[in-house]
């Protein structure tokens, strides 16, 4: 009988080496995919066989130790392990199909909405108010704008930016549109405003031509942008022409960073009844509803906010098979041997020190 | 490749000629006893004592000039400077000696030389390579999580060094005995500091996890670093089911913590600084 035992625990340890490295080597081979196809490659049905193998041998695992010497440690790292995998199942897309096929569970695993300051939209049964959204800044790290020149695709509208190399007083030629660019003056003393304090520094005072066509050009902007385009239509006959020329404009960048994007937001229920409210940025979603709301993208100006809401099904039982995990491997590695070598230190003359290569 | 003339930068070779320094005269209990015994006409003990001893003064002025150097960063970054990758490797040159110290104090595990050289080499990239730009923390990265996780990771990534040193040294060298550490075979060496190290492994990936949770909605987002660093923590995990296993030696074992290394060394420099592996850890450059 105890032979019996001895080879089937062999076997497990065999089982879960092979099974370990395995995993490793798809490890590997998923980072060269990329994220999205190493997602689908994970979640394909082969994967979903492996990992309920990888949860029953666990389970096994922990069903053998009943017939050994129980070692708390190791057990919570299994147990802990064993709950990542079922709670990490448990939240998966195939799990919430199957619960709506079978239990007439009705609840999406992802979904998203595009909203702009105001605005509402009907998600799965909520809600979702978008009260206000705001762009914070660190600020800026220089007292002028870097010019760019840009210019789009007429097929694929892909922006193509150059930098503008520029000095006071010296004519530049933008790309090879023939436009030529002179910074006549940048004003940046906020003790000498143009036009009589009408226009706040940093103003730029630029002489744009293109052929005979040219002119004078005064450009400032408000408080708290950092990015702002001026469209170099007027040097064209139409708007059209100007398009099908690329869509010249000369980009003004203060080059300061975005610190954070906030979004206040609002989900009510079908009936109009409020259930959550709370200003959210990254790192700070909403939760609400077993979801939670992120906002995910948002433009320079917090004018186009885009909210992501995601499942919640198998979070909890997932984090409490990363605090297990986590408890077991500090009992285990750290606190039972310090515990062991603190005793033989106590009985330093009655035993020798035992070989301490650990085990699972 | 470029020489950094500004304050930090001279720190940093600083730092480095000092842990050059400390890992020479660390490294004179290596040789034979009769090299130094003849030519300095003292007894070979008293010898090696005292250049040890420098050894180790010069590991403790190199571990202070490199943690002034981040604390300069700190001030100059406005944030804890671990988002770059110079602000990653003086980060690393700095936590040599304390994983030094608790080795061969708490662990009774040397090889501090090594340590010493290793940190000087690490502080290279830092002192020629990687460029000090000072960048802001994007908003994903202003989390509370993200000194933990970083720090978790360069602990384990320093430990875990160590280990794979005695598993080289193991699998080189025919003995399993350490001439410094009689207490101690290279296999339990070796084991010692994976047991140290494997913990901080499992917490860097798991306030990763979280906070990836909290950022980006999904505790897991395949995304090619997270798959390399999952590698390497499985390939550790084997290590110790292969304990388990009579039938599989301390050499196989060494060679699974090697494995385990160059994983690391994958996931720490491969991700961020190839562009095979995009993804959202690509903007520690």
């Amino acid at each position: 009988m105890a032979s019996r035992v001895s080879k089937i625990r062999g076997v497990l340890i065999w089982l879960g080496l092979a099974v370990l490295f395995l995993l490793a080597g798809l490890s590997v081979f998923g980072a060269f995919l990329g994220a999205q196809r190493a997602k689908n490659f994970f979640n394909s049905i082969p994967l979903a066989i492996f990992w309920l193998f990888l949860a029953e041998l666990l389970l096994v695992s922990l069903i053998d130790w009943r017939n050994r010497k129980p070692k708390l440690g190791v057990i919570t790292i299994h147990l802990g392990t064993l709950l990542i995998i079922c709670g990490a199942m448990w939240g998966s897309q195939y799990a919430h199909k199957l619960r709506a096929l079978w239990m007439g569970e009705n609840k999406m695993v992802v979904g998203q909405v595009s909203l702009q300051p105001g605005q509402q939209a009907k998600l799965h049964d909520l809600n979702i108010k978008l009260e206000k959204a705001w762009v914070e800044y660190y600020p800026p790290t220089k007292p002028t704008w870097d010019l760019f020149y840009e210019t789009r695709s007429p097929d694929t509208l892909t922006a193509v930016y150059q930098p503008i190399i520029w000095q006071v007083g010296e004519p530049v030629e933008l790309g090879r549109s023939g436009i030529k660019m002179t910074v006549k003056r940048y004003v940046t003393d906020e003790a000498n405003p143009i036009h009589d304090g009408q226009l706040a520094p940093p103003v730029v005072i630029l002489e744009v031509s293109l052929g005979d066509v040219g002119g004078e050009l005064m450009f400032s902007v408000k408080d708290n942008v950092v990015t702002a385009r001026l469209p170099l239509i007027a040097l064209f006959d139409s708007e059209s022409a100007w398009s099908m020329a690329g869509a010249p404009s000369i980009v003004f960048d203060l080059g300061q960073a975005v610190k954070d994007y906030k979004a206040e937001l609002s989900i009510s229920d079908t009936t109009g009844g409020q259930l959550a409210h709370k200003v959210i940025e990254v790192n700070d979603p909403l939760q609400c509803g077993g979801y939670h709301f992120y906002l995910t993208e948002s433009d320079g100006t917090g004018q186009n906010v885009t909210i992501m809401l995601r499942s919640d099904s198998g979070l909890w039982i997932v984090f409490t098979g990363f605090g297990l995990l986590m408890l077991g491997l500090v009992i285990n590695m750290w606190l039972s041997p310090a515990w062991r070598a603190s005793r033989l230190e106590q009985a330093v003359t009655l035993d020798t020190p035992r070989e301490e290569e650990g085990q699972v | 490749m470029a020489i950094k003339y500004s304050m930090l930068g001279l720190l940093v070779y600083a730092a480095m000629v000092a842990y050059l320094l400390a890992g020479l005269g660390l490294a004179t209990r290596y040789l034979p006893s009769r090299f130094h015994a003849v030519r300095w006409g003292m007894y070979p003990h008293v010898f090696v004592t005292r250049l040890t001893k420098v050894g180790w003064i010069f590991y403790i002025i190199g571990f202070l000039i490199s943690i002034s150097a981040i604390i300069i960063r700190a001030i100059n970054v406005d944030h804890i400077p671990l988002r770059s990758m110079f602000e990653i490797m003086l980060f690393m040159g700095m936590a040599m000696f304390p994983v030094s110290v608790f080795s061969r104090q708490v662990l009774r595990v040397g090889g501090e030389a090594v340590d010493a050289f290793v940190a000087a080499l690490v502080l290279f990239p830092a002192g020629f390579v990687f460029p000090t730009n000072i960048g802001h923390l994007p908003p994903a990265l202003q989390s509370p999580l993200f000194g933990p996780h970083v720090i978790a990771y360069l602990l384990a990534y320093a430990i875990l060094a160590k280990a794979a040193v005695q598993a080289f040294a193991l699998l080189i060298t025919p003995g399993n005995e350490i001439a410094e550490n009689p207490d101690c075979s290279r296999a339990q060496a070796m084991n010692r500091m994976v047991k140290f190290g494997f913990p901080m492994l499992t917490a860097g990936l798991l306030l990763g996890s979280v906070w990836g949770k909290m950022a980006w909605g999904d505790y897991w987002n395949w995304d090619p670093k997270e798959m390399l660093s999952l590698a390497t923590w499985l390939v550790f995990a084997g290590y110790f089911h292969m304990n388990s296993s009579p039938r599989l030696g301390p050499r196989l074992r060494a060679a699974a913590v090697l494995l385990g290394f160059v994983l690391i060394l994958a996931t720490l420099l491969m991700a961020n600084l190839t562009r095979i592996f995009g993804g959202m850890h690509s903007y520690t450059t």
